[in-house]
C-alpha cells in the first residue's frame, strides 16, 4: 500500500441492479497493478472490526465495480482510530462478493414482513439498545404500522 | 414520436415529457451504512424503519466525534495525494496543476471502464516510473 495512490475520497458511487446500492467510500488506493483497495475508517473504543464494517466495504466494492468496471481488491482494511488517540489501528478484512446482493434482499424481505428478523448475538448491544423496551426476544418483530406488542 | 393511448401521434414534447417521467421512476437505493445495520442487529433495523432513528446524548457525542476524524482524515488524504503526485509523467510535465486532474479524470472516465483500457494502464503504471527518471534525467527530451 506504500507505492498505492489515492484515487477516490469520501465519493459516492451507485450500482444498479433490483436493489440499487449507494455508497460513499472514505478512501480508495490503487496499487501499480492497477487493483483498487478499500480503507474505511472507524472511530470507537473496540480495538477489532465488525461484520458491520465487513459488509458496508464491501457494499462500497459493489458499487465502484459496478459504476466505473474497475477491479477491486477482495480485502479491504477497517482503520481503528481510538477517541483519545489520532493512532489509526489497520485491520484487513475479507470482503463479501455476491453475498451482498443477498444481504440487500434479506434486508427487503424483513421490511416487507416476509423474514422475521433475528436478534443481535452480543448481550452488550441489547443493553444499550434505545429500542430495549419495545423489543421482546420471546415476540416476532414486524415492520409494520399496525404491530401491537 | 410515439403512439398515445388514444391512437393519435404524440407531439415531441409529449413523448419527450413521458420519457423523462419513466426514467426518473428508478428504484430507490439503498445505502451501504443502512444496509451494514443488519450486521448490528435485524430488530434494530426494524424498529428504526417503523419508529424512526433515535439517537442518546452518548451517541450524539460519538458522532460527532466521528464526523471531526473523518474530515481530518479526508484533508490528510488529499495532502499526502498532493505532495506524492504520482501521475508520473503528467506530474512531471504539467506539475500537480489543471492539466494533470484533466488527465486523471479522462483515464477513469474514459479508458477504464474497458478491460483494453485497464490493461493499458497497468502497463502504464509498470513503465513509467522508469520513463519518469530518463525523462528528469534528460530533460530536453
Amino acid at each position: 500500500m506504500r507505492d498505492a495512490e489515492l484515487v477516490y475520497a469520501e465519493q459516492v458511487f451507485r450500482s444498479e441492479g433490483v436493489i440499487p446500492i449507494v455508497a460513499k467510500l472514505d478512501r480508495a488506493y490503487r496499487t501499480a497493478a492497477g487493483l483498487t483497495i478499500l480503507v474505511e475508517l472507524k472511530t470507537r473504543y473496540a480495538n477489532r472490526p465488525y461484520l458491520a464494517d465487513v459488509i458496508e466495504l464491501s457494499a462500497q466494492r459493489l458499487a465502484l465495480q459496478m459504476q466505473t468496471g474497475e477491479r477491486v481488491a477482495e480485502h479491504g482494511y477497517v482503520l481503528i482510530q481510538r477517541p483519545s488517540s489520532k493512532f489509526k489501528f489497520p485491520h484487513r478484512v475479507n470482503l463479501l462478493s455476491t453475498e451482498v446482493a443477498v444481504v440487500a434482499r434479506r434486508r427487503e424481505a424483513i421490511l416487507r414482513d416476509n423474514a422475521e428478523a433475528r436478534q443481535a448475538c452480543s448481550q452488550g448491544l441489547c443493553t444499550r439498545c434505545v429500542f430495549k423496551k419495545e423489543c421482546k426476544s420471546d415476540e416476532p418483530v414486524r415492520s409494520s404500522q399496525n404491530y401491537c406488542r | 414520436m410515439g403512439i398515445d393511448h388514444r391512437g393519435g401521434r404524440k407531439s415531441p414534447k409529449e413523448a419527450t415529457t413521458g420519457n423523462n417521467q419513466d426514467r426518473k421512476k428508478r428504484p430507490r437505493a439503498v445505502r451501504a451504512s443502512e444496509l451494514a445495520r443488519l450486521g448490528v442487529c435485524e430488530r434494530l433495523v426494524v424498529f428504526e424503519h417503523r419508529f424512526g432513528k433515535r439517537i442518546t446524548e452518548h451517541q450524539r457525542k460519538a458522532i460527532k466525534r466521528g464526523l471531526t476524524a473523518h474530515d481530518q482524515f479526508f484533508r490528510e488524504g488529499v495532502l499526502a495525494s498532493e505532495k506524492k503526485g504520482s501521475c508520473y509523467i503528467a506530474t512531471l510535465i504539467f506539475g500537480p496543476g489543471r492539466e494533470t486532474v484533466t488527465l486523471r479524470k479522462f483515464r477513469d472516465r474514459v479508458v477504464r471502464p474497458y478491460a483494453t483500457g485497464r490493461r493499458l494502464i497497468g502497463i502504464y503504471y509498470r513503465t513509467a516510473p522508469g520513463l519518469c527518471m530518463v525523462l528528469a534525467r534528460y530533460s530536453w527530451l
